[in-house]
C-alpha cells in the first residue's frame, strides 16, 4: 500500500506541468551551473590541460540552456523546464572530470619543468664544470710532459 | 705540450655545448610574450566564403550563413552571441571609435548563442534562417517570426517601412559578441558585432 502511494506520488511529480516559477528556477540553476563549470574548465585550461572535449560538452549544455530560455520567453514552460534539466544533467560529473584533467596537466607540467628547465640548466652547469676539470687536467699533463 | 693556444677553441666548444644542453630551458625563457589579446568574429556566406551573402530576402525562403569566433585572449573564453533584428530607425550597435563609445544595440536579444572557446581555437556555427512576414499596403513589411536553426523566434511588433530614396525595405540581422567577465561575474559587450543587411522583398 505504502509502495503504491509512493509510486503514485512520484508519478504525479513527474507528470505535472511545470509552473513559470519551476521553469525560471530550472533555467537559473542551469545558468549558474554552466558558469561554475566554465570557471572550473578555465582553471584546467590555464594549467595546460587539453579541454577540447570538456568544451564540447559545455557548448552542448549552453545550447540547451539557450533553447530553454527561448522556450521560457515564448511561454512554453514544460519545454523550458525539460531543456534546463537536460542542460544540468549534461554537466553531471563535469567538475570532477575538469579537476582530473587539471591535476594531470599540473603533473605533466611539473615533470616537463624538471626535465626541460631544471635538467637542462643542471646539464649546462655540469658541462661547464666538466670542461674546467678537463682543461685543468690537460694543463697538468702538459706541464709534466714539457720538462 | 702547450695547451694555451687551444684555450679559445676550448672555450668556444664548451660554450656551444652549454647552449645546446641549456636550449630546452632557454626556449621557455626566451619566448616572446603575446602582447595583443582580442577576439575575432566573422560571418561567411553559404559557400563558406566572404561572398554570396543573402541581400534580397523573400518571405519563407531559407538562407544559410556561417558565424565564427576565434579566441586570442590567452585564456578559455565564455562568449554569448546575442541575435537581434532592427529596421532602419532602430538602435544599431557600434564597434568603432573610443572603447567607451562602443555600445550594443538597445533592442532585446531574440536568441542567445553560447560559445565556449579555448585560447587560440576557432568556433563556428552554421546558421540557417528564414523570415515570416507580410507586406501591408505595399509599403510596410510586418514581421511575424524568424526561424533560426529550427527555433522559431517571435518577431511580433517588428516592422520596416519602404524607403523610397534607397528603394529598400531595410532589415538588419545583428550578431553581437558578449563575453563573460569572471571578475564582475557578468556578461559584457565585447565591442564587436557582425550583421546582415537585407532588402525585404515582397
Amino acid at each position: 500500500m505504502v509502495l503504491c502511494v509512493l509510486l503514485f506520488s512520484g508519478l504525479v511529480v513527474q507528470c505535472r506541468a511545470a509552473s513559470e516559477a519551476d521553469a525560471q528556477s530550472a533555467v537559473n540553476e542551469a545558468s549558474q551551473r554552466i558558469v561554475t563549470c566554465y570557471e572550473t574548465v578555465a582553471k584546467a585550461s590555464n594549467a595546460g590541460a587539453n579541454v577540447t572535449a570538456l568544451l564540447q560538452i559545455l557548448n552542448k549544455a549552453g545550447g540547451l540552456l539557450s533553447r530553454a530560455e527561448l522556450a521560457l520567453e515564448n511561454g512554453d514552460l514544460n519545454s523550458s523546464y525539460v531543456l534546463a534539466l537536460q542542460s544540468q544533467q549534461m554537466l553531471e560529473g563535469f567538475e570532477a572530470q575538469a579537476l582530473g584533467e587539471q591535476n594531470t596537466a599540473s603533473h605533466a607540467n611539473f615533470v616537463s619543468f624538471m626535465i626541460n628547465v631544471v635538467g637542462s640548466l643542471v646539464g649546462a652547469v655540469a658541462v661547464l664544470g666538466g670542461s674546467f676539470a678537463v682543461w685543468t687536467q690537460l694543463k697538468k699533463r702538459g706541464r709534466k710532459v714539457i720538462p | 705540450m702547450n695547451f694555451d693556444k687551444y684555450r679559445l677553441a676550448f672555450i668556444v666548444v664548451t660554450a656551444i655545448i652549454m647552449l645546446l644542453v641549456a636550449s630546452p630551458a632557454m626556449s621557455r625563457l626566451l619566448v616572446y610574450p603575446q602582447t595583443e589579446f582580442f577576439s575575432e568574429m566573422w560571418l561567411l556566406g553559404p559557400n563558406h566564403a566572404a561572398e554570396g551573402y543573402p541581400y534580397n530576402v523573400s518571405n519563407g525562403q531559407n538562407y544559410t550563413v556561417f558565424l565564427g569566433i576565434r579566441n586570442q585572449l590567452g585564456y578559455c573564453a565564455y562568449y554569448v552571441v546575442e541575435i537581434k533584428f532592427r529596421n532602419e530607425t532602430e538602435s544599431a550597435p557600434s564597434s568603432f571609435g573610443p572603447v567607451e563609445d562602443r555600445t550594443p544595440s538597445s533592442l532585446p536579444s531574440l536568441f542567445d548563442v553560447t560559445a565556449f572557446v579555448a585560447n587560440g581555437q576557432d568556433w563556428e556555427l552554421p546558421i540557417s534562417f528564414s523570415f515570416d512576414y507580410a507586406t501591408e499596403n505595399g509599403s510596410l513589411v510586418v514581421f511575424r517570426s524568424l526561424t533560426l536553426n529550427n527555433d522559431v523566434l517571435n518577431l511580433e511588433g517588428y516592422s520596416t517601412a519602404w524607403n523610397a530614396t534607397r528603394s529598400i525595405s531595410f532589415g538588419d540581422l545583428i550578431f553581437e559578441l558578449w563575453i563573460y567577465n569572471a571578475q564582475a561575474t557578468v556578461l559584457s559587450y565585447n565591442d564587436r558585432f557582425v550583421d546582415l543587411k537585407f532588402n525585404m522583398t515582397s
